[in-house]
Order: C-alpha cells, then sequence, then structure tokens
C-alpha cells in the first residue's frame, strides 16, 4: 500500500511541473492594441500592437535601443485568421488579456460590425475591458504614427479613458459594454472617436474626443463634444460638465456643472408615446466675458443657463433620434423597464418610432457661485 | 457495520460541508441553464430552490431522528425491506451520475476557459485522486477541510461584492416578472435539482455529534449558500446586463472577467481556483457518500475497496465521446437531468417519509 501511495505522490511531482500548453515568459508577447480596418473582398486587415517590454536599469536594460512596441498586420476573412497570420510574422505566442484598447476605422465601423466582433464574445483570452475607440483614420495608420507622452500609445489612450479627470464632454466605453449594444434595439451603442490632432510628419498627436454613433452593428455618423456631454447626462454616465452661454453680441458666461441629474420618463397620452425629459443640477460661473452683479444677475444667469441647455439638450436628442434614427440615450429600455408590455408592443417598430417621438425636455439647475463677492 | 459511523463531523464542518456544496455545484452548473430562461426574476427561482430544498431537508432530519445512527441506505432497507434496497440503488446511482455530470461541466469550463490545451483526462483524473483520496481518509477529513475552503469562499465573496460595485448597473435588473411569474418558478427546477443533491445530509446525519441540530444547520447553509450564489448571479446581470449574460456559457466567470478585485484586474483564475476548491470538497463528500453506501447496500466491510472500485468511473466516464455527446445533448441538462434529479430527491424522500408513518402505525 506504501508503495502504491509513493507512486502516487511521484505520479503528482509530475503534475505540478506545469500544465499542457505552457508557455515561456519569453516566447510570450503582450497585445496593447487591436486595429480594425475593412480589407480588400470583405475581408479585415488586423493590426496588432505588440509590447517590447525593456528591461529594468538594475537589471541591465539601461543601455537598450529597443523600439517600445512593434505594429504587424495581416489580412483574413475572419479576425482570427488574421491573427493567426500575424502569430506566424512575430513568431511568439499572443496574449490578449492585457489588450488596453481597440481601434475600429471608421471605414470600417461604417461597414457594419457584428459579423466580425463575435470573435471578442467567443474568445476567452479577450480582454473585455478593453476601450473601444472609432478612428477617423484607419486604424493601422493611428497605431503606427501616434506620438504620446507614453512610449506604448495604447498605455497613454487606456490611461486618459479610465481617468476621472478627463473632459465631461467624452464619452468611454469598454468592450463588454460595447458588444451588447451592437444588436439591442433599446439602447444602441457609441463609441469615442480617435484621430489626428496635429500632423508633424512622420508621426501625428492623436486627439480623443467627439463620438460615433451606431445604429445597430453599423456606425452613421459623430456627436461633437457637447452633444457627447448632453448624452452622457441623459444615459447617467456622467454626472459633471461644462457649458458656455451667449448673454449677447460677444458677451459669454462660461458654468461648471455639478451634481447633474437626468430622468426619462415615458408617457403614453391617447396611445401616443412621449418622452418627458428632467434634468437638474448646479452650476457655478467660471468665467464671463463682461462684469457680472451676482445679486442682482442672478435669476438672469439661471434663466439663460437653462434656456440655453434646454434648446442644446433638444438639438442632440433631435440629431440622435431624427437624423441618425439611433437610441443611443436609451431610452427604448427605460420604456421596457417601466412598461414592458408596451415596449412588447412597440419594439418591432422602434426605429419608426423614435422618428416621430415627442420629447417634452424641463431643465432647472441652480446657479450656485459665482467664484468672487462681486 | 457499526463501525462505519465511527468517525464524527461537528456542526460547523456540517454547515461549511453543504454551504461549499451549495456553491460550487451552483457555480459550474445552474448559471448557463437559470440566466437565459428567468433572467432578472431568477432570485425568485433560487429562493425556491432553496425551501424545496429545505423541504426535502425536514423530511430527512425526521427520518434521522427516528432511526437514530442509520444512513438513508440502512432505514431505506427498514423502512421498505427490499424495495427500500431497490430506492437506495437508485439513489446511490444518481449521485454517480451527479458526479459524472458535475466533473463533465467542471472539466470542460476549465479547459474551454482556462487550460485549452490540457485534456479533458487530466481534469477528471487530479479531482477523482483527491478527492477520493479524501474520502478513503474519511469524513472528518472532509469536515475539516470544508472549514478552510469554506472560510476562504465566504472572504472572497464579500471581498469580491465589495470592490465590484462600481461596476453595477441596478437598472439591468429591471423589469422583475416582464413574462409573469411562470419562468422563475419554472426555472426553479435547476437551482432545486443541484441544491436536492445535498440529500447526502441522509449519509451525513449519522456521522453528526448532535444530530437535533442538523436541520437548523442544514437549513442556514443552505439558504446562505443560495444567497451567496444569487448575489452572484444578480452581479454578473448587473454588470453585464441580461442580454450579455444569457448569451455566456458561464457568466459568472465571465462576471469575474470583467470586475476587479480590490486592485487586480482578471481575477477569474483566482475565482476559479476558490470554486475548483470548493468543488473537490462536493466531490469528495459524494465520492465518500456513494463508496459508504455501496458498502451498506451491499454488506461489504469497509467502504474503501469501494473508493478505489468507483474510481475509473469517474476519472473515463466523464471524459468520453458519448458522455460529452450526451452533456451536449440540450435536452439533458435542461430537462431530463433536473427532472430525474427532483423525482429521487424529492419523490424518494417522500415515499420513504411516507413509508416510515405506515411502519410507525404498524408497530
Amino acid at each position: 500500500m506504501k508503495a502504491v501511495k509513493a507512486g502516487i505522490c511521484l505520479l503528482a511531482v509530475m503534475l505540478i511541473s506545469g500544465c499542457w500548453g505552457q508557455i515561456n515568459f519569453d516566447q510570450l508577447t503582450v497585445v496593447s492594441a487591436i486595429g480594425l480596418d475593412p480589407a480588400k473582398n470583405n475581408m479585415i486587415r488586423v493590426t496588432l500592437q505588440l509590447s517590447n517590454p525593456t528591461l529594468p536599469v538594475a537589471a541591465g536594460g539601461g543601455s537598450q535601443q529597443r523600439r517600445p512596441f512593434v505594429n504587424y498586420d495581416a489580412v483574413g476573412v475572419t479576425i482570427q485568421e488574421a491573427v493567426e497570420r500575424i502569430q506566424h510574422q512575430a513568431k511568439k505566442s499572443l496574449f490578449f488579456p492585457q489588450t488596453k484598447v481597440v481601434l475600429i476605422s471608421e471605414q470600417f465601423a461604417r461597414r457594419g460590425l457584428d459579423d466580425t466582433l463575435d470573435y471578442f464574445w467567443r474568445e476567452t483570452n479577450q480582454n473585455l475591458n478593453s476601450w473601444v475607440l472609432v478612428s477617423r483614420m484607419p486604424a493601422r495608420h493611428v497605431l503606427d504614427k501616434a506620438m504620446e507622452l507614453e512610449p506604448v500609445p495604447a498605455d497613454e489612450w487606456r490611461k486618459y479613458l479610465e481617468g476621472d479627470w478627463k473632459r465631461p464632454l467624452q464619452i468611454d466605453v469598454q468592450m463588454y459594454q460595447f458588444l451588447p449594444r451592437l444588436n439591442q434595439t433599446g439602447y444602441q451603442a457609441v463609441s469615442p472617436g480617435i484621430g489626428p490632432f496635429n500632423k508633424s510628419g512622420k508621426s501625428d498627436i492623436m486627439e480623443i474626443g467627439d463620438t460615433a454613433v451606431f445604429k445597430n452593428d453599423r456606425m452613421i455618423g459623430w456627436l461633437s463634444g457637447e452633444e457627447s456631454q448632453i448624452v452622457n447626462w441623459l444615459t447617467g454616465a456622467s454626472r459633471h460638465g461644462s457649458f458656455h452661454t451667449d448673454l449677447a453680441k460677444e458677451e459669454s458666461v462660461s458654468f461648471n456643472l455639478n451634481s447633474v441629474r437626468a430622468k426619462l420618463t415615458p408617457v403614453l397620452s391617447g396611445g401616443r408615446l412621449s418622452m418627458q425629459v428632467r434634468v437638474k443640477g448646479e452650476a457655478e460661473v467660471l468665467t464671463a466675458t463682461v462684469p457680472l452683479h451676482f445679486g442682482s444677475e442672478h435669476a438672469m444667469l439661471r434663466d439663460v443657463l437653462n434656456r440655453q441647455l434646454t434648446t442644446a439638450i433638444e438639438k442632440t436628442i433631435d440629431k440622435v433620434f431624427r437624423q441618425f434614427g439611433s437610441d443611443v440615450i436609451g431610452f427604448g429600455e427605460t420604456l421596457h423597464r417601466r412598461m414592458p408590455a408596451e415596449w412588447k408592443k412597440r419594439k418591432p417598430d422602434w426605429d419608426e418610432e423614435l422618428r416621430g417621438l415627442n420629447a417634452d425636455i424641463s431643465v432647472s439647475f441652480e446657479v450656485k457661485r459665482s467664484g468672487l463677492l462681486h | 457495520m457499526r463501525t462505519l459511523h465511527r468517525q464524527q463531523i461537528s456542526e460547523r464542518q456540517f454547515f461549511f460541508i453543504i454551504f461549499v456544496s451549495i456553491a460550487s455545484l451552483t457555480f459550474f452548473s445552474v448559471p448557463s441553464q437559470l440566466i437565459p430562461k428567468v433572467k432578472q426574476d431568477l432570485w425568485l427561482s433560487m429562493a425556491l430552490g432553496a425551501a424545496t430544498d429545505v423541504y426535502v431537508a425536514c423530511l430527512l432530519y425526521r427520518l434521522g431522528l427516528k432511526y437514530p445512527g442509520k444512513s438513508i441506505v440502512e432505514y431505506s432497507r427498514s423502512i421498505l425491506g427490499p424495495v427500500g434496497d431497490l430506492f437506495s440503488f437508485v439513489v446511490l446511482l444518481f449521485f454517480c451520475d451527479v458526479c459524472v455530470t458535475a466533473i463533465w461541466i467542471y472539466s470542460d469550463l476549465l479547459s474551454n476557459s482556462l487550460l485549452p490545451d490540457t485534456p479533458l483526462i487530466a481534469f477528471s483524473g487530479t479531482l477523482t485522486l483527491c478527492s477520493g483520496w479524501a474520502a478513503s481518509k474519511g469524513i472528518e477529513t472532509i469536515g475539516r477541510l470544508s472549514l478552510i475552503l469554506g472560510t476562504i469562499i465566504l472572504i472572497s465573496t464579500v471581498i469580491l461584492f465589495s470592490t465590484s460595485i462600481p461596476f453595477v448597473e441596478l437598472r439591468h435588473l429591471l423589469p422583475q416578472f416582464e413574462d409573469g411569474l411562470g419562468p422563475a418558478v419554472g426555472g426553479a427546477i435547476y437551482p432545486a435539482s443541484w441544491f436536492g443533491i445535498c440529500i447526502l445530509m441522509g449519509m451525513l446525519m449519522p456521522h453528526l455529534a448532535h444530530p437535533r441540530k442538523t436541520l437548523k444547520v442544514k437549513v442556514s447553509a443552505v439558504l446562505l449558500g443560495s444567497l451567496i450564489m444569487t448575489g452572484y448571479l444578480l452581479y454578473s446581470i448587473a454588470v453585464m446586463g441580461v442580454h450579455m449574460a444569457s448569451q455566456m456559457e458561464n457568466p459568472l466567470y465571465v462576471f469575474t472577467r470583467i470586475t476587479r478585485l480590490v486592485i487586480f484586474e482578471r481575477i477569474e483564475v483566482l475565482t476559479l481556483l476558490v470554486f475548483v476548491s470548493g468543488s473537490f470538497i462536493t466531490y469528495a463528500t459524494l465520492y465518500y457518500s456513494i463508496a459508504l453506501g455501496c458498502s451498506q447496500l451491499f454488506r461489504t466491510k469497509s467502504y474503501k475497496p469501494w473508493v478505489y472500485a468507483l474510481s475509473p468511473l469517474f476519472v473515463v466516464l466523464p471524459v468520453l465521446g458519448v458522455t460529452e455527446k450526451f452533456g451536449q445533448w440540450p435536452p439533458y441538462l435542461a430537462f431530463w437531468f433536473p427532472v430525474i434529479a427532483l423525482a429521487i430527491e424529492g419523490g424518494v424522500t417522500t415515499l420513504l417519509y411516507v413509508g416510515s408513518l405506515f411502519r410507525g402505525k404498524k408497530r
């Protein structure tokens, strides 16, 4: 019996040497970013930004002259096929769980994504927390030309998108939030855009801004920073913001907005559906191009701010619902949560419903601080 | 035969054996069936599943007190004679089916998610080796291990739930009862059938130091286990949304891929480690109960030879092509397994209890 036990122990030692398919660290390379572009014959061009880690100085890496990253690209019918081709080029095992960013070129997004992005659903090594960006130029060019403070551009973009300090005009979305909304009727997908801000020869400074709007799996247009901020409020993604009001010709006041709360309520009246939008919050004056007497002009400032915000929200809703026909605000989902039976009836024709939807908008911001006594 | 019952476990050890079994079986087996069918209303299914298990626990408790020191296999014979032996055989066969099915699900998940190049037999082999070894050492060993692993599951769950709050969107849990109560009530068969495996209480009760406390301990363990696993299921929906959660093979695993544990990302390996350890306790307890039950049914001197005799079954059966095909055959896990499980867990225990009432009157 003892001999049997000893034999089993010896076998167990064999098991702890490592699992099947173990990969040594030097055979592994981390994929920092994935770029997706359209290619000829309905194929996909995949670009992978592979990190090339440098050794710490203490470990003898001080004098190393290595590129911090290398980009490889290949074309395939599916993403998987292209990735397999890149694997042959890189001659290393590709490590996806730490991918920071997935860049989708505008051209590819406008072609439609649903039948290609299932790779990110199925492949268990993919990072569902990677940030999604739509690039105004081919994703391969963005990855090749981006010049950032961090050695690997994808690291810089990820830190920016993760940071709480980023501008409220910015929408951000991670892969696990983006994927389901590509085929969800009542709450459709958006993604921040990225494009060259300042072309300077070989490399470009990239700017993350504006928002790509999708209708189902297809991109249909862009929202500006201010419109993105309003979508952020209406979806509850952000409670802060800034807004510039025009008092008169060449007289403007900028506000910082805090504690912004938006409430969408479906209202059914005589079989006709409408949307009630209530937005409230607090404002503080940041800068003014004219002298302000906060005591006497407080009510006027508040009214101007509320009026101009109402107009901006109206315009944004009009743009997404009527111009794009896309429910990026998630009003369909609000209806689904509040009136499930009504949603079932209206879901099949939701696109049509959206275009004819009336929005009753009410904005109530209180101007709390002027920043100065007078 | 009395020598087989010499080992004793405390109430706390029994509590953790049941708690860990519920947690690990639910983690691996319930989500893929429950979330697509019941969605946000799954908390009601889980509550009904727990209630069904409490009902079965009450019957087993009464039977255990009526026949002190006897296991379900032994008092089945006392109540129904040779027919009771047939009942015991069916229960033991069902335990074997649970083991094979659960090892298959466990191996399949590990192979698909974590170790794609590792052959399935390595999972079933190592699990059977470890749990069989613990089973051969007896229920005291399993009880002591369950104290450690149960505490780890509890602590890691509390930390995970707290640090996942920023990822939660409560609106994903609405609307409730969109299609009425029907789906939630119907869906209760999935948690009920897997929780019901705890009829192995009928095998463990003779080992308890204070059998009178069994029901209270069992009910507490079932309630805590189902509460925590309902938390996991609701968290996965609240984080991913029901649309994504209902398409994933194991949404609980995907939830741990998305969320963070304090500052650590990609903690799915840690979570799998915790629940794989939990599975080890579950299989060890099941393995021990089957071996002990066989020795009592076939009146052998010791249960240990049964541990060795059953091992090839648990290593090979879960990874056979036929088993895999059968497991992937949708009606098996969606219909046949829960129906058969409930018929045995609820049906056999109810029949035994009713039989014991007549037996009592006859006396």
